[in-house]
């Protein structure tokens, strides 16, 4: 057998460790999170979360997997995030249930992200 | 504002920040109250009185259930539980949407739910096996046709 490279053990682990976040979303390929602490409660998260499983049930989605985390603040709440491997994360801030269904219509069934809706996680939109 | 499912759901959210990996629920309505119990396998990791928003748990969520609840108790030892009386708002009267974002959480939990000489028990051992863990959309669909079939107030 061929000695790896150090670039040839790098590239073994990332394709490895990719294969392990789908193991931990069990084989799913869409990971949704929502993140759920006080002030996302408060805001509505709750209602977005919903409106997502709703509408993943509607359209028949079966790669898709949501979970909830604690608080995004001091984010935009609802805070949705959007994992898809390979795709990489896509954020999505002041998530209510209408721009919920956009994001499951357009990003997970379309494969188009909701640009409007987008935003970058530390800063803000 | 905060409800009575809602509480529930911070509660969880606190026990999971608390590390805990399995989260037991236990809530009986009498006379238009709920005794609510959240018991985890977490730890305790906050100052007494001292309340955080994220990453220690459990602070915020008390300041507000102080002010909401009727009575409310966090016992700290091997494991927490979190306990609280509440009067019923209608937030648990559909099971649906009242439960699905507490299953949808990382870490085993079971909730049993008691109305008068009715209770209704869900687990997520019991979901699996039932292929009704919301997962997917079949999942999705699974949990609320259970849920939609087990009681009706």
């Amino acid at each position: 057998m061929a000695k790896l490279s150090l670039s040839d053990l790098h590239d073994i682990r990332e394709r490895e460790g990719k294969k392990l976040k789908m193991r931990d979303i069990h084989g799913r390929t869409v990971h949704v999170v929502v993140a759920m602490g006080t002030s996302g409660i408060e805001k509505g998260a709750k209602f977005t979360l919903n409106a997502i499983a709703d509408e993943v049930e509607k359209k028949g989605l079966e790669d898709v997997i949501i979970t909830q985390t604690g608080s995004a603040a001091p984010a935009p709440e609802p805070v949705v995030e959007v994992f898809i491997p390979g795709k990489g994360l896509t954020v999505y801030g002041s998530v209510d249930a209408e721009k919920a269904k956009r994001i499951v219509d357009e990003h997970l069934a379309g494969g188009k992200p909701v640009e409007d809706l987008r935003i970058d996680l530390e800063g803000g939109v | 504002m905060h409800t009575v499912a809602d509480f529930i759901l911070e509660a969880a959210e606190n026990s999971s920040e608390a590390g805990s990996s399995s989260i037991c629920v236990k809530a009986r309505l009498e006379d238009g109250i709920w005794d609510v119990e959240v018991a985890d396998d977490g730890e305790w990791t906050l100052e007494e009185g001292k309340c955080s928003t994220k990453g220690a748990g459990r602070g915020r969520a008390l300041k507000l259930l102080a002010q909401r609840a009727e009575s409310w108790h966090l016992e700290k030892g091997n494991g927490t539980v979190l306990s609280f009386r509440m009067a019923d708002d209608g937030s648990l009267d559909d099971l649906y949407p009242a439960l699905l974002p507490l299953f949808l959480r990382d870490g085993d939990v079971e909730v049993s739910l008691g109305y008068g000489n009715r209770s209704v028990a869900v687990s997520t051992s019991m979901l699996k096996k039932m292929n009704a863990f919301p997962e997917g959309a079949s999942g999705i669909r699974g949990f609320r046709s259970l849920l939609e079939g087990i009681i009706r107030r």
